[in-house]
Protein backbone atom coordinates (compact mmCIF):
# COMPACT_ATOMS: atom_id res chain seq x y z
CA UNK A 1 0.00 0.00 0.00
CA UNK A 2 1.44 3.21 -1.11
CA UNK A 3 1.77 6.47 1.24
CA UNK A 4 -1.29 8.42 2.18
CA UNK A 5 0.50 11.34 1.57
CA UNK A 6 4.35 10.91 -0.10
CA UNK A 7 2.84 9.18 -3.28
CA UNK A 8 3.16 9.82 -7.27
CA UNK A 9 -0.45 10.98 -7.60
CA UNK A 10 0.07 13.67 -4.64
CA UNK A 11 3.72 14.87 -6.43
CA UNK A 12 1.41 15.26 -9.68
CA UNK A 13 -1.12 17.19 -7.61
CA UNK A 14 2.12 19.41 -6.01
CA UNK A 15 3.85 19.85 -8.93
CA UNK A 16 -0.15 21.15 -10.77
CA UNK A 17 0.09 24.16 -8.28
CA UNK A 18 3.44 25.42 -9.28
CA UNK A 19 2.35 26.14 -12.67
CA UNK A 20 0.58 29.57 -11.35
CA UNK A 21 3.99 31.17 -11.48
CA UNK A 22 4.81 30.36 -15.05
CA UNK A 23 1.20 30.98 -15.57
CA UNK A 24 1.39 34.48 -13.93
CA UNK A 25 5.28 35.29 -15.56
CA UNK A 26 3.19 34.65 -19.01
CA UNK A 27 0.02 37.24 -18.53
CA UNK A 28 2.57 39.28 -16.84
CA UNK A 29 4.34 39.19 -20.29
CA UNK A 30 1.65 39.28 -22.69
CA UNK A 31 2.60 35.99 -23.93
CA UNK A 32 -0.55 34.60 -24.19
CA UNK A 33 -0.20 31.59 -26.42
CA UNK A 34 1.91 30.39 -23.50
CA UNK A 35 -0.21 31.28 -21.18
CA UNK A 36 -3.27 29.23 -22.60
CA UNK A 37 -0.60 26.49 -22.94
CA UNK A 38 0.30 26.53 -19.32
CA UNK A 39 -3.09 25.88 -18.32
CA UNK A 40 -3.69 23.19 -20.68
CA UNK A 41 -0.47 21.59 -19.33
CA UNK A 42 -2.00 22.12 -15.98
CA UNK A 43 -5.65 20.64 -16.98
CA UNK A 44 -4.06 17.76 -18.20
CA UNK A 45 -2.24 17.23 -15.47
CA UNK A 46 -5.43 17.29 -13.11
CA UNK A 47 -6.25 14.68 -15.18
CA UNK A 48 -2.98 12.14 -15.03
CA UNK A 49 -3.30 12.54 -10.93
CA UNK A 50 -6.45 10.56 -10.87
CA UNK A 51 -5.07 8.55 -13.43
CA UNK A 52 -1.97 8.14 -11.29
CA UNK A 53 -3.90 7.40 -7.85
CA UNK A 54 -5.90 4.30 -9.50
CA UNK A 55 -2.83 2.60 -11.28
CA UNK A 56 -0.17 3.18 -8.33
CA UNK A 57 -3.14 1.92 -5.84
CA UNK A 58 -2.95 5.39 -3.70
CA UNK A 59 -6.06 7.12 -3.30
CA UNK A 60 -6.32 8.50 -0.06
CA UNK A 61 -8.68 10.86 1.48
CA UNK A 62 -5.83 13.11 2.26
CA UNK A 63 -5.38 13.25 -1.36
CA UNK A 64 -8.77 13.89 -2.53
CA UNK A 65 -8.54 16.93 -0.05
CA UNK A 66 -5.32 18.18 -1.39
CA UNK A 67 -6.52 17.58 -5.09
CA UNK A 68 -9.66 19.83 -4.42
CA UNK A 69 -7.23 22.69 -2.37
CA UNK A 70 -5.04 22.62 -4.95
CA UNK A 71 -7.82 22.68 -8.21
CA UNK A 72 -9.00 25.95 -5.70
CA UNK A 73 -5.81 27.66 -5.00
CA UNK A 74 -4.56 27.75 -8.78
CA UNK A 75 -7.87 28.16 -10.57
CA UNK A 76 -8.98 30.81 -8.31
CA UNK A 77 -5.45 32.68 -8.59
CA UNK A 78 -5.33 32.29 -12.00
CA UNK A 79 -8.67 33.88 -12.35
CA UNK A 80 -7.90 36.98 -10.13
CA UNK A 81 -4.63 37.40 -12.42
CA UNK A 82 -6.46 37.14 -15.51
CA UNK A 83 -8.53 40.05 -13.44
CA UNK A 84 -6.11 41.79 -12.56
CA UNK A 85 -4.14 42.32 -15.99
CA UNK A 86 -7.86 42.92 -17.30
CA UNK A 87 -7.64 39.70 -19.73
CA UNK A 88 -11.34 39.01 -17.99
CA UNK A 89 -14.03 41.15 -16.71
CA UNK A 90 -13.55 42.27 -13.15
CA UNK A 91 -17.56 41.84 -13.01
CA UNK A 92 -17.31 38.25 -13.90
CA UNK A 93 -14.65 37.19 -11.40
CA UNK A 94 -16.99 39.06 -8.73
CA UNK A 95 -19.34 37.12 -9.68
CA UNK A 96 -18.45 33.63 -9.79
CA UNK A 97 -16.76 34.71 -6.32
CA UNK A 98 -19.82 36.53 -4.65
CA UNK A 99 -22.01 33.40 -5.40
CA UNK A 100 -19.25 31.22 -4.60
CA UNK A 101 -19.13 32.46 -1.17
CA UNK A 102 -22.84 32.64 -0.27
CA UNK A 103 -22.98 28.79 -1.53
CA UNK A 104 -19.97 28.20 0.76
CA UNK A 105 -21.76 29.64 3.36
CA UNK A 106 -25.27 27.36 2.81
CA UNK A 107 -23.17 24.45 3.64
CA UNK A 108 -22.42 25.88 6.63
CA UNK A 109 -26.21 26.31 7.45
CA UNK A 110 -27.10 23.13 5.49
CA UNK A 111 -24.61 21.14 7.88
CA UNK A 112 -26.32 23.26 11.01
CA UNK A 113 -29.68 22.07 9.98
CA UNK A 114 -28.01 18.26 9.68
CA UNK A 115 -26.62 18.65 12.94
CA UNK A 116 -22.91 17.29 12.14
CA UNK A 117 -20.14 17.86 9.42
CA UNK A 118 -21.44 16.90 6.11
CA UNK A 119 -20.57 16.98 2.65
CA UNK A 120 -23.37 18.45 0.63
CA UNK A 121 -23.39 16.84 -3.04
CA UNK A 122 -24.40 19.16 -5.72
CA UNK A 123 -23.87 17.50 -9.12
CA UNK A 124 -24.47 20.50 -10.95
CA UNK A 125 -22.14 22.82 -9.02
CA UNK A 126 -19.48 19.90 -10.15
CA UNK A 127 -20.48 20.24 -13.68
CA UNK A 128 -19.80 23.87 -13.43
CA UNK A 129 -16.04 23.30 -11.31
CA UNK A 130 -14.86 22.16 -14.75
CA UNK A 131 -16.43 24.66 -16.55
CA UNK A 132 -14.52 27.37 -14.74
CA UNK A 133 -11.32 25.27 -15.12
CA UNK A 134 -12.73 26.44 -18.92
CA UNK A 135 -12.99 29.67 -18.60
CA UNK A 136 -9.76 29.87 -17.55
CA UNK A 137 -8.62 28.60 -21.07
CA UNK A 138 -11.00 30.81 -22.53
CA UNK A 139 -9.86 34.02 -20.63
CA UNK A 140 -6.20 33.26 -21.26
CA UNK A 141 -6.99 33.27 -25.06
CA UNK A 142 -9.10 35.96 -24.63
CA UNK A 143 -12.12 34.11 -26.80
CA UNK A 144 -15.77 35.75 -26.41
CA UNK A 145 -14.57 37.20 -22.65
CA UNK A 146 -17.76 38.98 -21.53
CA UNK A 147 -20.35 36.73 -23.35
CA UNK A 148 -18.90 33.60 -21.30
CA UNK A 149 -18.18 35.09 -18.28
CA UNK A 150 -21.82 36.57 -18.31
CA UNK A 151 -23.49 33.31 -18.92
CA UNK A 152 -21.00 31.58 -16.72
CA UNK A 153 -22.74 33.67 -13.67
CA UNK A 154 -26.19 33.29 -15.18
CA UNK A 155 -25.83 29.30 -15.12
CA UNK A 156 -24.05 29.80 -11.24
CA UNK A 157 -26.89 31.52 -9.82
CA UNK A 158 -29.64 28.94 -11.48
CA UNK A 159 -27.44 26.68 -9.34
CA UNK A 160 -26.64 28.64 -6.60
CA UNK A 161 -30.94 29.14 -6.44
CA UNK A 162 -31.82 25.24 -6.38
CA UNK A 163 -29.29 24.24 -4.21
CA UNK A 164 -30.33 27.17 -1.74
CA UNK A 165 -33.92 25.37 -1.81
CA UNK A 166 -32.03 21.53 -0.88
CA UNK A 167 -30.22 22.93 1.57
CA UNK A 168 -32.50 25.40 3.41
CA UNK A 169 -36.10 24.30 2.45
CA UNK A 170 -36.03 20.73 1.48
CA UNK A 171 -36.05 18.13 4.46
CA UNK A 172 -32.93 16.97 5.50
CA UNK A 173 -31.96 13.16 4.90
CA UNK A 174 -31.90 10.84 7.98
CA UNK B 1 4.85 32.99 -29.85
CA UNK B 2 4.75 29.71 -30.18
CA UNK B 3 2.49 29.28 -33.32
CA UNK B 4 1.35 32.05 -36.01
CA UNK B 5 -1.89 33.67 -35.03
CA UNK B 6 -4.01 32.02 -37.47
CA UNK B 7 -2.73 28.16 -35.75
CA UNK B 8 -3.38 29.75 -32.74
CA UNK B 9 -6.95 30.99 -33.57
CA UNK B 10 -7.88 27.34 -34.78
CA UNK B 11 -6.27 24.96 -32.70
CA UNK B 12 -8.34 27.14 -29.47
CA UNK B 13 -11.55 26.82 -31.90
CA UNK B 14 -11.43 23.29 -32.44
CA UNK B 15 -9.65 22.49 -29.24
CA UNK B 16 -12.97 24.19 -27.59
CA UNK B 17 -15.62 22.55 -30.11
CA UNK B 18 -14.22 18.92 -30.02
CA UNK B 19 -13.81 19.26 -26.07
CA UNK B 20 -17.60 20.47 -25.86
CA UNK B 21 -18.54 17.66 -28.17
CA UNK B 22 -17.16 15.60 -25.55
CA UNK B 23 -18.71 16.84 -22.90
CA UNK B 24 -22.22 17.06 -24.81
CA UNK B 25 -21.45 12.98 -25.51
CA UNK B 26 -20.80 12.55 -21.60
CA UNK B 27 -23.48 14.28 -20.24
CA UNK B 28 -26.18 13.06 -22.84
CA UNK B 29 -25.20 9.32 -22.10
CA UNK B 30 -25.56 10.27 -18.31
CA UNK B 31 -28.97 12.00 -18.79
CA UNK B 32 -30.38 9.06 -20.62
CA UNK B 33 -29.18 6.88 -17.71
CA UNK B 34 -30.71 8.99 -15.18
CA UNK B 35 -33.76 9.40 -17.32
CA UNK B 36 -33.97 5.24 -17.02
CA UNK B 37 -33.05 5.37 -13.49
CA UNK B 38 -35.65 3.70 -10.95
CA UNK B 39 -36.33 5.60 -8.25
CA UNK B 40 -35.10 8.92 -10.51
CA UNK B 41 -32.60 11.20 -8.59
CA UNK B 42 -33.87 15.34 -9.77
CA UNK B 43 -30.33 16.62 -8.42
CA UNK B 44 -28.32 13.89 -10.46
CA UNK B 45 -30.75 14.93 -13.52
CA UNK B 46 -30.82 18.75 -12.26
CA UNK B 47 -26.57 18.13 -12.57
CA UNK B 48 -26.94 16.80 -16.07
CA UNK B 49 -29.71 19.22 -17.27
CA UNK B 50 -26.46 21.97 -15.91
CA UNK B 51 -23.92 20.26 -18.08
CA UNK B 52 -26.26 20.50 -21.06
CA UNK B 53 -26.76 24.02 -21.02
CA UNK B 54 -23.13 24.48 -20.42
CA UNK B 55 -21.91 22.93 -24.09
CA UNK B 56 -24.84 25.29 -25.43
CA UNK B 57 -23.00 28.43 -23.48
CA UNK B 58 -19.85 26.52 -24.93
CA UNK B 59 -21.20 25.63 -28.35
CA UNK B 60 -22.93 29.34 -29.24
CA UNK B 61 -19.51 30.38 -28.36
CA UNK B 62 -17.14 29.18 -30.48
CA UNK B 63 -20.14 30.44 -32.77
CA UNK B 64 -20.38 33.78 -32.18
CA UNK B 65 -16.37 33.81 -32.44
CA UNK B 66 -15.91 32.11 -35.26
CA UNK B 67 -19.08 33.65 -37.28
CA UNK B 68 -19.83 37.04 -35.12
Amino acid sequence: MAHPVVNPANGITALRTLALFPFWYAVDAGFQQWAVAIILIAGLMDLLDGLAARVFDCRSQFGEVFDAVADGVLYGACLLILAAYTWIPWWGIGGIVGLGIYNAGLRFRYAARVGKATNFQSYAMERFAGFTAYLIGIGAARIETEYFFGAAIAIMAVIVAYDTKRMVFDPVPL
Amino acid sequence: VIVSELAFYWFTTVALALSGAGWLVIDLVRLRRALRAEPRDPDYLFGCLIGLAIIIVGLVGVARRHFG
